[in-house]
């Protein structure tokens, strides 16, 4: 449904097995009960319903109108820290009726973010239960409604101190996720919390001494963190730490909202009537300025005081009273109240109580691990006040009494204390500075978004700008320190990001070339073999092992050596690697590393042809060494040794090292990787099989393993067509953009496309096998297409027009597969098979010329390729009729392919036959029957060479040899019908019809082909026999087979004079001589009509004389013919003709005896004709 | 969505699960134990046989392992084994297979199989196929094997869901709320899917509403046959998400 590879959801990758392309881990995340969410953070389950708890933050503020003009603005910016009691005072604001919190109908849409609910109305805003889209955990989201009515300052001051918490992540302070702005609108997402607060905790009695210290130590701790990032909380009160479902403890509210409370008299009364009992006295007393850590120490000795005894040091009847109290009141030991608190423990908790900041725990920290020791029974620091100097104190304290009645009025009343002290600096002043603390703040503001959008060099900038300006300003000096700070933090950031992308850059870098040369270290495999296993298939599909090609020994060796250096590792093996890397990274690179070695000692050990092999053999075993050194033994490391140990000529060693490789077991998936590669290398196809498998069970997404057993499957015998298939859309899965992938498995296809087609060919039913290869070979050409889009390198475009070519080769698509061929020898003239594939296709569609002339250019750049010769051959014997001038050429070719082919190599006799045919059918017997005999050297039981030897002895008239050779033949290769019609015309010849009818009758058992051919030739046999009547029923036979068979009607002709059915027997004649006439038709009517002369001279005596004018025209017209058999021989053969034949023939004596005939014959007959010729 | 029919059915899944029948059963022999062994098996032999194989047992190893597990599983007196990790299906699965597997490599016997039991077939043909597709990397064999067995329990559920949807017509809409499933405002585009349906976007928004409704449901469904304690489901349920983090 998604076509994406990401989930839309979550925004992670999906993984590949994902049912319907659906994120599994959102799927059952929906299934989830919905009222159960995992936290990123702890992974609790944590359960989340209306009544869950939001950050109480938020959740009793109320809105902030200043509408009031400057000089409020110029007071409150003049202030370093916020003036607490300034914005408690402001009374303007009733704050919104909880009946307007809006229901789910208007839910307000927020990028990012999925909003469920509306979980309540906090002064400032809204607050929803949400989702955050990418990471789908649950967050409370805080609306701030109404932004433009707060003071911009006390916006860009929450929005400082809430980045500062949101940074902060510490467990046990509640998580601020995001600040930012939607459409104008600031809003906070944090998280949220189910649990129940320690007020609730303590409602029911105080605890457990030990557990009151150890709560208080973690919750000191959290304060700190809080404290390190420049925060003072404020407001700490047991409604302010909540637990998690699982009981993790949480401080919450940082006073941050009251930033932005500008408040109305009824809330911050209300606040402060609520909350007093946890004020320090420098708080109660409104001094602002003296806040420090130390405020919220006094705040935590209270909370530990309240778990002690189960209720504040300090509350009185009215709120006044406890301000009073916490003012100039002691607090009463709680071991009055709890006898089971210990003096320790109450001294740590009276120490936090002090009413001078100075005296209390200088910070959360030291209080957190005195609570530690006070656990671990160590002895504590805090000491007792000695009673002099409390008393010292109590007096101190009283005359402070009138000054807090005042600050009291001024909390509730309002600004006025604070506007009217501001009304003392001269307005200039206060403008500037207000101005530069506007500026700044809206700067940091900036530069802070600046910094976590990433765009570091306006960070850069801004932040230098805003250290400037602020440097030395007054009232500015906080501002100042914390854009220093945060300069000095992007400065750093910056080179982190820097060192770290380099970093991530180099490793890809490695492992672009690491892949680089694994490619060119196995593309001879896939260039050589795969590409052109079966090319030739049409003549025949020797596959050839070339050795990787000049251009990519050094491609392979630049290749490996980049990558190697990449991380140092050409100079020093064990150069250290970047720690920013992941291990899984770091263990990449070293495996890579050896391997790089090892792929380098390949190419370096293959010499180029101005290298001393020695040399190089030397080098790849230095390199072999050092990849020992960075690499446990692996048995492929000492067989490389060996490879290049017996290129030093030192077999002992190598054989040493052999050994060594065997006993040594491979130990994990990258050794039987190497073992592989080895075996690959060696074009060992099935033992790479062996070892590639092995390796890719141990780590299935190896994807070298998965490529190299591809491509072994495609090279073994027969091709493993489907496996490589699988494999390579395994591969395409990890790496889809790799164009050579496509043409891989195009070539996978194609070649269970060639198999379906061949099984289509012979078998029964042979449509749904051949709808099927088709359907493959259309999956080739896809493959092919998209091999194409993908931007293939120069010398795979090579690859991929010749793979295309094979394909409509053996598609039949001649045309199609010509253009491919063309564009191959295009983009590489030197590659001979371009041009051999071209001439291939070319002799298909009868183009023979250019089929020759790219042969020539094939043999031009490879000479000794038997192939080639031998299909220049065929292009020039293919032509019908054969020009006499390619005659020649062809047999020369011919020849050379018989000597370049491999010793005992079935094709080199294949050759000698095939020119031993040629010659036969020039007429040139003799050379002809010394082909056939070189031919049956090399295979004794090629039958085209027998045959053409028993041909050649049969037309150079030794015919006792013939049938000898026949014999022989027919030992060897039994049943070839030939043979038996070649035996039984040197049997007619030897004068053995008997013989002969016996071959021909055998022949005929074997249903030749040319049945009425045989059938003809037994005819005659019978008729020297005189068994005409058989005879007869043969040459009916050849009739009935082929009505239009000259041979039929001349042989029956023959047999029915014999019979004495002479008008029968001529008017057989007549249609023997009805179309084109050859010489031996000629001769046989000659003979026929002579017979029938004879015939009517034996009659004369009973029929008188139209007897003898028949054998007077009979004679003449068979005196005719026989001129005109003589005048359609060659003038070459005409004398052998009529010395061999017609003098020889008992038939023709009684005609060639008349010395007319011999006159009628002269006009058209050579000079060489004479009547003394015949014997 | 063919409420009415698949809510009647869920009850009757859910009042007795498979694992629980099992579990309960006094007599190994008794036909429903076993048949419901056999539906469980035929349910989720993969995710035992990836397990295998990313334990380094070849193909053709981890089929013979898986199916000749099953067979004894069938033919033996499986019950007596059980007590000790009645619960989950799942553990019981594993520990059995783990147990199995260690037992033929002492015995190195031949496997039996058939004698008139009630098999379980296997597509095993298949199996090569889809192990090719695992990302195995960094997981622990167990931990692939909870994996893979959350993603099968996945498959199973929405072919179910696919099926009664394309069985009440709905095939459409089912192919296009897919994401809905997920939840997620964002992903799914109900006016633009309502659009392609010529129905309404409130339509759309309904229908994906029950949609996920009636996905929960057979999650639940589907998860409560292996176990032995139907209280437990959404123990088990957060058990394969965590399964499935990354």
């Amino acid at each position: 449904m998604s076509r994406s590879g990401t989930c839309p959801i979550c925004g992670l990758p999906l993984p590949k097995d994902a049912p319907r392309s659906l994120c599994p881990e959102c799927l059952i995340q929906a299934a989830l009960p919905h009222d159960s969410v995992v936290t990123e953070e702890d992974g609790d389950a944590a359960a989340e319903g209306p009544q869950a708890k939001v950050d109480p933050t938020l959740s009793h503020i109320s809105n902030v109108k200043d509408t009031d003009g400057s000089s409020a603005w110029a007071a409150d910016l003049a202030a370093p820290a916020a003036p607490q009691a300034t914005s408690w005072g402001a009374d303007r604001h009733h704050p919104r009726p909880a009946s307007e919190t809006p229901g789910a109908a208007s839910l307000p849409t927020i990028e990012g973010y999925e909003i469920l609910e509306a979980l309540g109305e906090g002064g400032m805003g809204i607050v929803y239960r949400a989702i955050q889209n990418g990471t789908r955990r649950p967050v409370a989201l805080k609306m701030i409604q109404h932004a433009k009515n707060h003071g911009l300052e006390q916006l860009a001051r929450f929005r400082i101190e809430a980045e500062a918490i949101a940074r902060l992540q510490h467990p046990n302070v509640v998580q601020i996720h995001e600040v930012r702005e939607a459409g104008g609108q600031p809003f906070i997402s944090l998280e949220l919390l189910e649990g129940p607060s320690l007020a609730e905790r303590l409602k029911p009695g105080p605890l457990p001494a030990r557990d009151a210290a150890e709560l208080l130590a973690i919750l000191a701790r959290a304060v700190h963190a809080v404290h390190e990032v420049g925060i003072v909380h404020r407001d700490l009160k047991p409604a302010n730490v909540l637990f998690t479902k699982t009981g993790v403890l949480k401080v919450t509210d940082f006073g941050l909202a009251k930033r932005l409370d500008t408040t109305d008299g009824e809330t911050v009364t209300g606040q402060i009537m609520g909350t007093p009992s946890y004020m320090a006295p420098e708080q109660a007393r409104g001094e602002t300025e003296r806040i420090s850590p130390a405020t919220d120490v006094f705040a935590l000795g209270v909370i530990l005081y309240e778990m002690l005894t189960g209720h504040p040091p300090f509350k009185g009847t009215s709120n006044l009273e406890t301000l009073r109290q916490i003012n100039s009141d002691d607090p009463v030991p709680p071991s009055r109240q709890q006898r089971s608190v210990s003096r320790d423990l109450e001294t740590i908790c009276l120490k936090c109580l002090e009413k001078e900041p100075k005296d209390r725990y200088a910070g959360a920290k030291d209080l957190a691990d005195d609570l530690d020791r006070y656990l671990a029974g160590a002895p504590v620091r805090a000491r007792r006040t000695p009673v002099p100097v409390v008393a010292l104190k109590w007096v101190r304290r009283h005359p402070a009494q009138a000054a807090l009645a005042a600050t009291l009025l001024a909390m509730i009343v309002g600004g006025a204390i604070w506007a009217e002290q501001a009304s003392a600096r001269t307005r200039l002043d206060q403008q500037n500075a207000a101005k530069l603390r506007l500026d700044t703040i809206d700067g940091l503001d900036q530069a802070r978004r600046y910094r976590m959008n990433s765009a570091w060099n306006d960070a850069l900038q801004a932040y230098t700008r805003l250290e400037a300006n602020t440097r030395g300003a007054r009232h500015a000096d906080d501002l100042h320190r914390r854009a220093a700070d945060e300069l000095a933090e992007v400065q750093r950031l910056i080179k982190e990001n820097a060192d770290r992308s380099r970093e991530a850059e180099l490793f890809q870098s490695f492992q672009q070339l690491r892949n680089d040369a694994l490619f060119l270290d196995g593309s001879s495999a896939f260039l050589a073999d795969t590409v052109f296993g079966d090319t030739d298939a049409s003549d025949d599909g020797a596959r050839r092992a070339a050795p990787p090609a000049q251009d990519t020994i050094e491609r392979t060796r630049k290749t490996a050596r980049a990558a190697l250096a990449v991380f140092g590792r050409d100079r020093d093996v064990r150069a250290p690697l970047p720690r920013s890397l992941s291990e899984a990274q770091r263990a990449e690179i070293e495996t890579g590393c050896s391997l790089m070695l090892l792929v380098l000692s390949e190419a370096i050990v293959n010499p180029l042809p101005n290298e001393d092999p020695k040399k190089q053999a030397e080098d790849a075993l230095r390199l072999l060494d050092q990849a020992a050194q960075s690499r446990a033994q692996t048995p492929a490391l000492h067989l490389r040794r060996a490879a290049c140990l017996d290129r030093l000529g030192d077999p002992g060693a190598a054989a040493r090292e052999r050994a060594e490789a065997a006993r040594l077991a491979p130990s994990d998936e990258f050794d039987h990787f190497l073992l592989g590669l080895d075996a690959y290398r060696r074009r060992e196809w099935g033992l790479a099989r062996a070892r590639f498998d092995t390796a890719l069970n141990l780590r299935p997404d190896s994807f070298w393993s998965c490529c190299l057993l591809a491509v072994s499957e495609l090279n073994s015998k027969p091709p493993r067509a489907a496996e490589a298939k699988t494999h390579l859309t395994a591969c395409l899965s990890q790496h889809g953009n790799l164009p050579w992938l496509y043409l891989l498995r195009g070539t996978a296809y194609r070649a269970l496309g060639s198999a379906l087609s061949t099984a289509a060919r012979t078998t029964r039913s042979p449509d749904s096998l051949a709808a099927e290869a088709e359907a493959r070979f259309n999956d080739a050409e896809t493959d092919f297409r998209k091999a194409q889009e993908l931007d293939l390198e120069h010398s795979l475009q090579y690859v991929l027009a010749m793979n295309r070519g094979v394909l409509r080769f053996q598609r039949g698509d001649w045309n199609a597969a010509t253009a491919d061929f063309e564009e191959a020898v295009a983009l590489d003239p030197k590659q001979s098979h371009a041009h051999a594939s071209l001439a291939q296709s070319l002799r298909k569609l009868g183009r023979y010329e250019e089929a020759i002339t790219e042969l020539d250019q094939a043999i031009a750049l490879e000479p000794e390729n038997a192939d080639f010769h031998r299909g220049r051959a065929s292009a020039r014997l293919d032509r019908d009729p054969l020009p006499p001038d390619q005659v020649e050429p062809a047999l020369r070719d011919l020849e050379t392919a018989a000597r370049l082919a491999p010793s005992g190599a079935r094709c080199a006799a294949d050759d000698q036959a095939r020119a031993g045919h040629l010659l036969l059918r020039l007429g040139r017997y003799r050379e002809a029957l010394e082909a056939a005999e070189n031919a049956l050297g090399l295979a004794s039981n090629s039958s085209t060479a027998h045959l053409v030897r028993v041909s050649a002895l049969l037309e150079l008239e030794r015919f006792d040899e013939a049938i000898r050779a026949s014999d022989a033949a027919l030992a060897a290769a039994p049943g070839v019908t030939d043979l038996y019609r070649l035996r039984g015309l040197a049997r007619v010849a030897r004068g053995d019809a008997p013989g002969a009818i016996d071959d021909y009758t055998e022949a005929l058992s074997l249903a030749p082909r040319d049945r009425a051919v045989v059938l003809g030739k037994r005819g005659w046999a019978y008729l020297l026999t005189h068994s005409y009547e058989l005879a007869l029923r043969d040459f009916e036979a050849v009739i009935l087979l082929d009505s239009s068979s000259s041979e039929g009607y001349a042989g029956r002709a023959a047999a029915l004079i014999r019979l004495g059915r002479t008008r029968d027997a001529l008017s057989d004649v007549d249609t023997s001589l009805r179309t084109e006439p050859t010489a031996r038709m000629y001769y046989l009517a000659a003979q026929t009509f002579t017979q029938a002369s004879l015939r009517a001279a034996e009659d004369v005596a009973r029929h008188g004389r139209p007897a003898s004018r028949d054998s007077l025209a009979y004679e003449a017209r068979a005196s005719d013919l026989l001129r005109l058999a003589l005048e359609r021989t060659p003038s070459s053969q005409r004398s052998t003709f009529w010395s061999n034949v017609v003098a020889r023939d008992p038939g023709l004596a009684a005609l060639l005896r008349n010395p007319k005939v011999i006159e009628r014959l002269k006009p058209s007959g050579s000079p060489n004709f004479r009547a003394g010729d015949h014997p | 969505m063919a409420e009415p029919k698949s809510g009647g059915e869920g009850n009757a899944r859910f009042a007795s699960t498979n694992w629980r029948i099992i579990t309960t059963a006094q007599d190994a022999d008794l036909p429903e134990a076993r048949q419901a062994l056999a539906h469980l098996c035929t349910a989720y032999w993969y995710p035992l046989y990836a397990y295998l194989r990313r334990k380094g047992h070849s193909a053709d190893s981890a089929q013979d392992f898986t199916q000749g597990f099953f067979a004894s599983l069938l033919e033996h007196d499986f019950l007596k084994d059980i007590s000790a990790e009645k619960g989950k299906f799942r553990t019981f699965l594993l520990a059995s297979l783990q147990h199995y597997v260690a037992n033929q490599r002492v015995h190195d016997q031949a496997l039996k199989r058939g004698g008139g039991r009630v098999h379980s077939s296997i597509d095993m043909p298949d199996a090569e196929s889809r192990y090719a597709v695992e990302p195995s990397h960094t997981l622990t064999a167990e931990r692939f094997f909870e994996r893979r067995w959350a993603l099968t329990l996945l498959e199973r559920v929405l072919e179910r869901l696919g099926n009664e949807m394309k069985a009440a017509g709905k095939g459409a809409l089912f192919d296009h709320l897919g994401q809905a499933l997920l939840g997620g405002g964002e992903a799914a585009p109900y006016a633009w899917i309502g659009k392609e349906l010529a129905m309404t976007e409130g339509a759309v928004k309904v229908a994906a509403h029950r949609l996920r409704a009636r996905y929960r449901d057979l999650i639940r469904e589907e998860v409560v046959q292996t176990l032995d304690d139907p209280n437990a489901v959404e123990e088990e349920i957060l058990a394969l998400f965590a399964a499935l983090r990354r």
